[in-house]
């Protein structure tokens, strides 16, 4: 009943901070120099006239507040608004783009926690051993490598040596191929800005899977069960790993948001029709209802993520009780 | 555990007053240097154990005191083969177990327990008491059934003072000093026959730590168990154990009965250790010169030429720089290693 209790007052403190941080972004966006119509402005063929007709027929010519207020109207009823741009619904766009996003980024965290947690206890186990050290500069190369920068390299290799697609989710082919090819060919061109996105984020969670089995292969019960004459296996696998994932539970909360949030950099750079791509050029050209729908989504992924990773805190940890 | 056990071990105790039920000899346990990032290269050695020998009967307690550093915990460790000793003996009930297998190692294991310092740590804090309690003996097979198990953890349970329901509460639920008997309680489990005490009442408020000493002694008078006690608490040493050693990094400078060595102290090192603890009497107190030791423990990868005390010794002598002391029994149950002695004779 409590963790009921509990869960409901997480997410009822949801609807204030949604509400905060949408005024924060759309006051940013207000803020920042340029509005959507600046495009057309340039543009010597559209008329004085049309641009007006534009401007009253999107709302621009009301006060930001009016604008906020109207905007904040509609999401109340689940309605995202319009796209300025694309001139269709914000929530088709992002209907659209959402499996994209999905795909790669649940390829790549799938891949990173399994990577990065194996390899963390591997590292622990085998401390300051020549396995470990080259497992740490591997993590510090993924630590300290800026995506974009990877990214680049990796699609230059993939232009000089043919051996991936150099970005994209679909090849011109792709809606004449059969099921399992166009298969493999996504999976093919997923390869890329995976990788991108899975060397940034194993190293972190590596780490931190290293460093939490270390401090908990310290402690006297783990050394009782070492003078019990257990097996090293039971007693890293019974006793020392079980106490050592808390932190990696709170991380895994907290990253569950990415999952559908986008990379906007690695999206852009290999052209992958994802979230974070449409949010970036949504930014570039202020079109705002989309950068906001784009904000409440990450919004209540983040927090949600946190109430599960919470509550997984307290399924595997008996310290652990909410009221 | 059954009555009659209990009687029966009262019994083989009494039968084996004299029966050394661990002995160490020439124990040494190094912890190597290594420099270099890619090339490493041994450059030296922690010597945190450097060859000491002594021997445990059963139903003593031995103790082992000293200061932070000095190697007591290692000297515990080791025993237990919690490391593996860098060369001496370690016998057990006869055996030398310092190169055994772990398999081969199981039954000795079964034989020594330890209840560590701090019983926050001790306990995981992922399993209920009832877990804590039986899988010791689910492991050690001294049950059959976990339903026997946990019959058995609950009288455990009783013997330390706890209650039954306790059984499914978790670590965090209890205080420190419960967390202690819990402790306890686990090495009691297996029936063993040495327990090694590292520093089992530091942790623990004043009033607890006697509650949980008279627990100790209780056990070991009705069960027969050897104590290896390892404490800073030198009134308490003098209290509950019939031998101990004193320790300077990682040798035995002065070791006998507890009563000669702390009435009739000769090393140096001992005189200034037992100085340094009060004397709960104000008017003793007040008189009492107390020797203060200048400058710090040395470090143990470059140690002093000759005696390793040498550089705090108010009582330095030319022979004390050239030559470790060996040594010498001045009485049938005290032994030191300090050129004193001799002095001491003429």
């Amino acid at each position: 009943m409590g963790l009921v209790k509990y869960i409901a007052r997480r997410l009822i403190i949801l609807i204030p901070e949604l509400w905060i941080i949408t005024i924060i972004v759309f006051t940013l966006i207000q803020l920042s120099p340029g509005t959507f119509l600046d495009q057309y402005r340039l543009d010597p063929s559209i008329s004085r006239e049309t641009l007006q007709a534009m401007e009253k027929q999107l709302g621009l010519d009301k006060p930001a507040v009016v604008q906020y207020f109207y905007w904040l109207g509609k999401l109340v009823r689940f309605d995202f608004g319009y796209s300025f741009y694309y001139r269709r619904p914000v929530i088709d766009l992002i209907g659209e783009r959402l499996l994209g996003t999905f795909v790669l980024s649940l390829y790549s965290f799938v891949i990173s926690w399994i990577v990065g947690v194996v390899l963390g206890i591997v590292s622990a186990l085998k401390k300051y051993t020549a396995t470990d050290k080259i497992l740490t500069v591997i993590a510090f190369s993924g630590l300290a490598l800026p995506g974009f920068f990877l990214a680049l390299v990796l699609l230059y290799m993939a232009a000089r040596t043919g051996w991936f697609p150099i970005g994209g989710l679909y090849s011109p082919e792709t809606a004449k191929m059969d099921v399992w090819s166009a298969f493999k060919d996504i999976f093919w061109r997923l390869q890329l800005p995976a990788f991108t996105l899975t060397f940034g984020s194993f190293a972190g969670l590596m780490r931190y899977q290293r460093g939490s089995l270390l401090d908990v292969m310290n402690e006297d019960y783990v050394e009782f069960a070492r003078a019990k004459g257990m097996p090293e296996r039971v007693v890293i696998y019974r006793h020392a790993l079980r106490n050592a994932i808390n932190p990696l539970i709170t991380i895994f909360g907290a990253s569950l948001a990415d999952l559908l949030s986008g990379a906007v950099i690695t999206e852009t750079i290999f052209s992958w029709p994802g979230l974070g791509r449409l949010t970036y050029q949504a930014l570039l050209q202020k079109d705002y209802y989309v950068v906001m729908a784009s904000t409440v989504i990450s919004t209540v992924l983040l927090v949600i993520g946190n109430l599960i990773g919470d509550i997984l805190l307290a399924a595997v940890d008996p310290r652990i009780r909410y009221e | 555990m059954s009555n009659n056990e209990v009687a029966e071990k009262v019994q083989n105790n009494v039968a084996s007053k004299d029966e050394v039920v661990a002995r160490v000899v020439n124990l040494k346990k190094y912890f190597p240097i290594y420099k270099g990032f890619l090339v490493k290269k041994r450059v030296g050695d922690v010597k945190a154990i450097d060859d000491i020998s002594f021997e445990v009967r059963r139903g003593e307690t031995f103790a082992i005191v000293g200061e932070s550093g000095c190697g007591k915990t290692t000297t515990a460790r080791t025993m237990l083969r919690l490391t593996d000793p860098t060369d001496g003996k370690i016998e057990i009930l006869g055996t030398d177990i310092s190169k055994l297998s772990r398999e081969e190692l199981l039954p000795f294991r079964r034989k020594m327990q330890i209840v560590f310092q701090n019983p926050i740590g001790s306990l995981n804090p992922r399993m209920t008491v009832g877990q804590i309690l039986t899988e010791p003996m689910l492991f050690h097979k001294i049950v059959s059934n976990q339903q026997e198990a946990n019959e058995r953890a609950v009288e455990l349970l009783r013997m330390v003072g706890l209650k039954p329901f306790h059984m499914d509460r978790y670590p965090h639920q209890f205080s420190g000093g419960q967390k202690q008997r819990i402790a306890i309680a686990r090495a009691l489990s297996v029936n063993p026959e040495i327990i090694y005490l590292d520093e089992p009442t530091s942790a623990l408020d004043v009033s607890v730590q006697a509650q949980i000493v008279n627990l100790l002694l209780d056990f070991q008078k009705n069960m027969g168990l050897t104590y290896i006690f390892i404490s800073h608490n030198l009134s308490l040493v003098r209290f509950i154990s019939n031998n101990v050693a004193v320790m300077y990094l990682g040798r035995i400078v002065e070791m006998g009965d507890v009563n000669e060595v702390f009435d009739n102290p000769i090393h140096p090192y001992t005189k200034a250790l037992l100085s340094a603890s009060p004397i709960p009497d104000p008017a003793i107190e007040k008189k009492r010169k107390r020797i203060i030791l200048s400058g710090n423990v040395p470090s143990p990868i470059i140690r002093p030429n000759g005696c390793f005390f040498n550089p705090r010794c108010p009582f330095r002598m030319e022979q004390c720089d050239k030559e470790y002391p060996q040594t010498k029994s001045i009485s049938e149950n005290h032994q030191v290693a300090c050129y004193l002695v001799d002095k001491r004779e003429v």
